[in-house]
């Protein structure tokens, strides 16, 4: 007990700064920063470019925060899945009370900082993000119920409601129709994952769709949460937010996403448990239509967000 | 003397990297603290002086003080 003790002391002794970025979820943080970084050029209003860059940067700090709270909270739970025991507190690189340290001072310092560059509107909203992924979703959601993605997925819809809220200090229609957004894009592109990690989620005790319901039932719910999704996706085209290049990549992306959809509810994703160690990213062929469906959806959100910036972005240069 | 291997070694290179690292960060956020005031403050730069329209200074009164 004691050799272990000191072992992960040790273990914890070598830590060095990219461990403590790595909790930061930098893949995670990318996104979160590119659809951030939309809802602040598509905002009315502009804000300063200097203060604009803290602001994204804030939000960038504060989700990466938010990621290492849930890590430190998530440690044990982590170890017993292949796809997180590599993170620095699962692997005993980074102490939790670290990990805790670490998330809730940057926590602060992004929200402290959020309110004196844009204004506190801005600031709330980073707060309330970080306090409902970390607590919310961590704590409350994940081990409890089944639609723990849906619920837990306005976290990750609300960077673009931040962003615009940052430039213009006031909400409307269009911020939240980007949150919509990607809070319905969140399902599908999660339980996509989730059918060919089951046996990982179901060793960790979480309750995901494909382990709680099986995977035909998921097979389902993702489909009917794309032919949801992809009809809001096109309605920017009618607020005005999305223009010409918006509605094409909608319309395109939108098909291309119902495709998938239904081609992985035809399948049998998901219905074996694969086997042996080795299995997690081997491609089989039972899960190639969920891997073609997770993989298309980030292209997809990705697109739609790079279509408004690149259309409000010239815009804006142009005048 | 120190081995290469030698685990306290690497231990007091991984505090002080680790050190190095809330140093900059600290500085960072001063850095970025000063800049945001800076900017805000650029936004609201003195403007010419006008004068009330009552009072000594007014147009009036000094048109009345030549």
């Amino acid at each position: 007990m004691t050799q272990a003790v000191t072992e992960a002391a040790d273990k914890t002794a070598l830590a060095g700064p990219g461990d403590y970025f790595q909790l930061l979820k930098p893949r995670v943080m990318s996104l979160v920063v590119f659809t951030a970084l939309t809802g602040l050029v598509c905002a009315p209003e502009p804000l300063h470019p200097v203060l604009a860059a803290i602001a994204v940067l804030c939000i960038a700090v504060g989700a990466g925060a938010a990621g290492a709270l849930n890590m430190a909270i998530e440690g044990r739970t982590d170890a017993l899945m292949r796809r997180t025991r590599g993170r620095p507190v699962a692997a005993g690189r980074v102490s939790k009370n670290d990990a805790l340290a670490f998330g809730g001072v940057l926590s602060a310092f992004s929200v402290m900082l959020m309110g004196m560059a844009a204004n506190w509107l801005a600031a709330g909203l980073l707060a309330l993000t970080i306090v409902y992924y970390a607590w919310f979703y961590t704590l409350v959601l994940k081990r409890r119920t089944p639609q723990n993605i849906v619920v837990g997925g306005a976290a990750g819809a609300f960077p673009p409601v931040i962003g615009w809220a940052a430039a213009s200090g006031h909400l409307d229609l269009n911020a939240w129709l980007m949150f919509l957004i990607i809070f319905l894009w969140t399902p599908p592109h999660s339980w996509a994952l989730a059918l060919y990690t089951t046996e990982d989620y179901a060793k960790a005790g979480i309750p995901m769709m494909p382990v709680a319901r099986g995977a035909k039932s998921t097979r389902l719910q993702i489909l009917l949460y794309s032919l949801v999704m992809v009809p809001v996706a096109i309605l920017p085209v009618f607020t005005g937010l999305g223009g010409t290049l918006y509605a094409g990549v909608s319309i395109v992306g939108g098909l291309g996403f119902l495709a998938l959809a239904f081609r992985l509810w035809r399948s049998k994703a998901g219905d074996r448990p694969e086997g042996g160690e080795a299995g997690l990213y081997d491609v089989k062929a039972e899960t190639k239509a969920a891997r073609n469906l997770f993989a298309f959806s980030i292209l997809y959100l990705f697109s739609l967000f790079a279509a408004l910036l690149f259309e409000h972005g010239l815009t804006k240069a142009l005048a | 003397m120190t081995f290469d291997n030698d685990p306290q070694a690497d231990a007091t290179k991984a505090r002080n990297r680790r050190s190095l690292a809330i140093a900059g960060a600290l500085v960072l956020f001063v850095v970025l603290v000063f800049v945001i005031t800076v900017v805000r403050l650029g936004g609201s730069k003195p403007s010419a002086y006008v004068a009330p329209r009552t009072g000594l200074n007014s147009p009036a009164s000094q048109s009345a003080h030549p």
